[in-house]
């Protein structure tokens, strides 16, 4: 589904120095596996996260997709595969819109020609299947949906996005998209979340740092620190919510910042 | 005075329906692209010069004013290439633009600052009798027109898509458009509007003159800021017809401005005080805008 093959991107920061952000990941997506991503602030997550959507390309390595190589394809080619779902409002859906005509934009996104129309009541029943009660929305714009709304609204989006491509395969990205939520909407979105990557049998990957929900959710552990991943556990071999709390404190405690001198 | 005063309001409909391209172009960029697109003036004296050279070189109305639109439309997109692809600011890459259009429009015009047509223009074709109400209604029925194909543009997935773009420019990426592609695109289509304004401007005046676009941007927003104040659109489609609406307003408060109130008042005023006005009639709605927060806002721009 998804392969990072040695994978190395270096940031410069100016005044010569730089960092370095991912360092020859080798990473493997099965199709339907939902992969949990820790790692301290600055381990790399957010990198990963963008070395897939296409918005940063790799220094070296080679990003496959489905037996493609699209490691320089442009972010807007790389829609149909995949879908990034941001913690920041700013950065996710179109403010001024109303929920309908996102939904609209997301369903008619991957085809050129559309047939009659997409009719409300569509739309409405899409937003029903992610959230029941979900469909009172729809006359709203995006901005003033709550926080939680909002992140509904979003899996709505990714799920009308993977349904508008006929390859069917389709990457989910959960950009820490439940961190800043208060405990009811964590619960409400965090359930959608679930239904929508079981039932669609999407492929994501969740990043978080929050080691109850690594240890509640997902197929398998991954542990990234410092550009690489360092520990990665799928099955019976998953840690709890303790252990992996104190994987991370060993691994913060360890080392500090590396900012390599050129 | 009730005569004159009626005689003032349909000259300031006319005028007002005459500069409405611009704000209506100006609402594309500063509105649905959220892109504070300074070209205006470029591409309105650019889009006026190709309108003129085609009707002196006799080609039909409307040849000249697609002429116009076109030329304006280049203007637009190189606007879009300048910031997206060699990296010149937002707000720099229409200023560049326009000035490199000032020199390339004083060539074509063969070095004058105007020129007069001896050429008929279109409303020397519609409005043989040369009445002022006939005027009224060319004009009247190029705004509609207008208006008409901006209506089937924002209902097409390309209009949505320039909204989306002006809104939150990831989420144009997520659902796969480019969005440098969609920015060279809506830069064009608002730069061909207001290339189609200049190029009226010019059927109207049979003439030319590059002093006539000064000052065009800042009246072209105030149509744009007065339309917006006095009603909030709910659709897009209303918003431009608003468009149209606030540059009539705006070229009535500048008639009723410079109406024959009273002899010693008239002897007061200069036709320079014309920008001091401006400047409040663009201060003002914008005072009514902060102090009523609740009001529906449409698109999601910072200009």
């Amino acid at each position: 589904m998804l392969r990072f093959a040695s994978v190395t991107k270096r940031f410069t920061l100016g005044d010569r120095r730089s960092v370095l952000a991912l360092d020859g990941i080798e990473f493997s997506l099965r199709p339907c596996e939902w992969v949990v991503m820790l790692g301290e602030n600055g381990s790399g997550k957010s990198t990963f996260f963008r070395l897939v959507t296409g918005e940063v390309l790799p220094d070296s390595g080679e990003i496959w997709v489905n037996g493609d190589n699209v490691s320089h394809v442009p972010p807007h080619r790389r829609a149909r595969f995949v879908t990034h779902i941001h913690q920041s409002r700013e950065v996710g859906l179109p403010r001024a819109l109303t929920v309908a005509e996102v939904m609209r934009l997301a369903i008619e996104a991957g085809r050129l020609e559309l047939k009659g129309g997409i009719r409300d009541d569509e739309i409405a029943q899409r937003l029903e299947t992610i959230r029941k009660g979900l469909s009172r929305i729809i006359r709203e714009q995006v901005w003033h949906l709550s926080g939680g709304e909002h992140q509904l609204l979003s899996l709505a989006v990714a799920a009308a996005l993977a349904d508008s491509q006929t390859s069917g395969a389709h990457i989910l990205l959960l950009d820490e998209h439940v961190a800043h939520l208060d405990p009811v909407s964590y619960d409400t979105v965090m359930e959608s979340t679930s239904t929508l990557v079981r039932g669609k049998g999407m492929s994501a990957i969740m990043a978080t740092h929050s080691c109850e929900m690594a240890s509640s959710f997902g197929d398998r552990q991954v542990l990234l620190s410092h550009g690489r991943i360092v520990d990665s556990r799928s099955g019976a071999d998953r840690l709890s919510a303790k252990e992996l709390k104190d994987v991370l404190v060993n691994i913060e405690g360890g080392r500090g910042l590396r900012l390599d001198q050129l | 005075m009730l005569d004159s005063l009626l005689n003032l309001s349909l000259a300031a409909l006319l005028v007002g329906l005459l500069y409405a391209p611009i704000t209506l172009g100006l609402a594309i960029s500063f509105r649905l692209l959220n892109y504070p697109d300074l070209t205006c003036e470029g591409s309105a004296i650019i889009g006026a010069t190709v309108c003129f050279m085609l009707i002196q070189a006799g080609a039909p109305s409307w040849i000249s004013l697609l002429g116009a639109a076109l030329a304006a439309s280049i203007a637009g997109a190189f606007t879009a290439v300048a910031h997206s692809q060699l990296g010149v600011p937002k707000v720099l890459s229409g200023i560049v633009t326009t000035a490199l259009l000032y020199s390339i429009t004083l060539r074509l015009l063969g070095g004058k600052s105007n020129r007069m047509t001896t050429r008929s223009t279109v409303f020397d074709i519609l409005n043989r009798g040369n009445s002022g109400r006939m005027d009224l209604v060319v004009v009247a029925g190029v705004v509609a027109t207008l208006l008409g194909v901006l209506f089937f543009l924002y209902r097409s997935s390309l209009g949505r898509t320039l909204r989306v773009l002006g809104d939150t420019r990831w989420f144009c990426v997520s659902i796969g458009r480019s969005p440098t592609m969609y920015l060279i695109l809506g830069l064009a289509i608002s730069n061909a509007v207001i290339g189609l304004g200049g190029a009226m401007i010019v059927h109207f005046k049979r003439a030319v003159d590059v002093n006539m676009v000064f000052g065009l941007l800042i009246s072209g927003l105030a149509g744009l800021v007065i339309g917006e104040t006095i009603y909030s659109a709910r659709s897009v489609w209303v918003h431009s017809a608003m468009c149209v609406v606030g540059s009539c307003l705006y070229n009535a408060a500048v008639g009723f401005f410079y109406f024959d109130w009273n002899p010693t008042l008239t002897k007061l005023m200069l036709p320079s005080d014309v920008r001091f006005l401006t400047g409040l009639l663009l201060i003002i709605p914008s005072v009514i805008i902060l102090r009523f927060k609740n009001r529906y806002r449409l698109f999601g721009s910072d200009w």
